[in-house]
């Protein structure tokens, strides 16, 4: 404190309690994760230095590589389901209906439902006995009995839940961006004749550009690390069908009790995370830096 | 004239597909809890029935361990949540107030720690907890949701203040209030809607939070959704009854919640999202 310059003590002083926590909780422990993906480490017995050999073997298992595999299919299947619809949503409620505030909170309402939960409610609706989507499907002649036995019907039910969940981040933040488009620019277009495609186009799009390109960056981010919805509903079964990176990490560290080996998927993840979300941090960094004073 | 009637009927048919694609999954969990156990199996499902309150005392006498874990549910998203507040708001104040160059870099480093995949850090943490004799506690939970909503809350209380005039302030302190009475009297009153912001998205995140509590809860911390995620796992045909009541006591209060203070959270979501 003493080497800080007078005015500077009091908000070091403000900003300690967050520092602390987050290098006891994030950073420090972050650190060791490093050293421990070179390390033999089971737990409950003292650890070994191996070098890369943690690496070497995940990168040689098929179900590692299975996982990023996965990974990518259920980040990118996910975040396009929950974009349109976003979207989607938010087009239509910016239409506005009488009772909005009431359509607008039934149809954000998956927000607040807890990741169990939302298991819960659609193992209800596709319970072979009793559920009403069974019943829908019956119509069809398609049965819901295998429906988590397969493994590719039991990815896409992931993503569908977690779309359901999920969708209502886009949606919300699409739609208050829509609706602080000032009016007169839509005005103007519709002087000038434009017709429903091109506002959409030309004006609504370019509008709402930054939130558009934020919520895919953080929904990109967030669905990559999945790990609730798909643990609960299907422990990463069948036929590993649904192992992606966290459920991978999961495995090793806390059934196999290997945490060099969970630490080293966890370092790779930590990779991945951070190259996708590289050109979102650097707009950050420079919008921060940039901060003076007023 | 006719082309905008069918855009009409068009955009309602949208719009109540969008509201039962949302309200179905959550309806039959809610509807089922007040079911009959034997009317939860009627097929084709029934949308009307008798409520009754029997799966309530059920789960009551069958689940005692459920109530446990939703005790613990309500201290570790209590707690949290008026420690995320407070720091946050300390934290953001330094960040909006002063700027040089430690200050922003530290603002910096903590929205970036939004992006870390939290199941990243269970790794390192399990051996570490497990030798501090904390693995099972509530104290962990407090300290790992703390963690990682402070970013978040700190992004959007950031939003908030700046949107504050300093001058508000200046003028209190030239009139001889002190720099924390200027904060107190003058900008703390205009930011509580940041705050509602940050505890709405705060409260439902540790209310919900399953990853952290399965891995580092055994019995004495346990929280709802482990318990619920339990009875999902060893279910037989006559619990649905208990675990859809034990899901609608979970999801209810959350989403009246989300309901009553709607605006503040479309808020707080593009606050912590957009501006920067």
């Amino acid at each position: 404190m003493v080497l800080l310059k007078k005015e500077e003590r009091l908000p070091i002083l403000l900003v300690t309690p967050v520092v602390l926590i987050l290098t006891g909780v994030l950073f420090l422990p972050s650190i060791w994760s490093i050293f421990l993906s070179f390390e033999h480490y089971t737990f409950g017995y003292p650890p070994e230095f191996v070098g890369i050999s943690n690496y070497i073997e995940i990168l040689a298992d098929t179900k590692f590589l299975s996982a990023i595999f996965l990974n990518f299919a259920f980040v990118i299947l996910d975040v396009m389901l929950e974009f349109l619809l976003g979207l989607g949503t938010a087009l239509l409620l910016s239409r506005r209906f009488p009772l909005q505030k009431i359509w607008v909170a039934l149809i954000i309402a998956p927000f607040a439902v807890s990741p169990v939960v939302s298991i819960v409610a659609w193992k209800n609706l596709i319970s072979p006995q009793f559920g009403l989507i069974t019943y829908l499907l019956s119509f069809l002649n398609i049965s819901t009995e295998k429906l988590l036995m397969d493994p590719v019907t039991a990815f896409i039910i992931c993503i569908i839940i977690n779309v359901w969940r999920e969708f209502p981040f886009t949606a919300m933040i699409l739609y208050a961006a829509i609706t602080t488009i000032p009016p007169d620019r839509i005005e103007a277009a519709l002087i000038d004749g434009a017709s429903k495609f091109q506002r959409f186009r030309y004006i609504t799009i370019p509008s709402i550009w930054t939130s558009i390109v934020v919520a895919l960056t953080f929904r990109t981010i967030f669905a990559f690390r999945t790990f609730d919805v798909i643990w609960i509903l299907t422990q990463g079964g069948p036929l590993g069908g649904t192992t992606i990176l966290s459920v991978y990490l999961y495995l090793q560290s806390f059934k196999f009790l290997r945490l060099g080996v969970g630490a080293s998927v966890g370092v790779i993840m930590l990779l991945l995370t951070f190259l996708i979300s590289a050109p979102y941090l650097r707009t950050l960094y420079k919008q921060i830096m940039a901060r003076g004073y007023k | 004239m006719k082309i905008k009637r069918l855009e009409d009927i068009v955009s309602w048919i949208l719009l109540l597909l969008l509201t039962l694609w949302s309200m179905v999954p959550i309806y039959f969990v809610v509807s089922s809890a007040f079911k009959m156990p034997k009317e939860i199996f009627n097929y084709p499902p029934k949308l009307l029935f008798i409520p009754t309150l029997e799966n309530f005392v059920t789960l009551y006498y069958d689940w005692p361990k459920f109530f446990y874990a939703l005790q613990n549910s309500v201290i570790i998203t209590f707690t949290s949540t008026v420690i995320i507040i407070s720091i946050s708001t300390l934290a953001a104040y330094a960040f909006s107030r002063f700027r040089f160059k430690i200050i922003n870099f530290t603002a910096f480093v903590l929205i970036a720690v939004r992006m870390f995949p939290p199941i990243v850090i269970t790794v390192p943490l399990y051996p570490i907890f497990s030798q501090l004799h904390l693995l099972d506690t509530h104290v962990i939970l407090i300290l790992l949701y703390v963690s990682f909503y402070v970013s978040l809350s700190t992004w959007v209380m950031m939003s908030f203040i700046d949107e504050i005039p300093i001058d508000l302030e200046e003028a209190a302190m030239v009139d001889g209030a002190t720099r924390l009475q200027a904060f107190i009297k003058v900008t703390l009153p205009l930011i509580t809607p940041g705050m509602v912001s940050i505890a709405i998205l705060a409260t439902v995140f540790c209310w919900n939070e399953f990853t952290f509590a399965y891995i580092f809860s055994v019995t004495r911390a346990v929280t709802a959704p482990i318990t619920l995620s339990e009875m999902l796992g060893g279910l037989y045909g006559a619990e649905w009854g208990s675990l859809f009541t034990a899901s609608t006591i979970q999801l209810v209060p959350m989403l009246v919640f989300v309901w009553a203070v709607q605006k503040y959270l479309i808020r707080g979501l593009t606050m912590g999202a957009i501006k920067g």
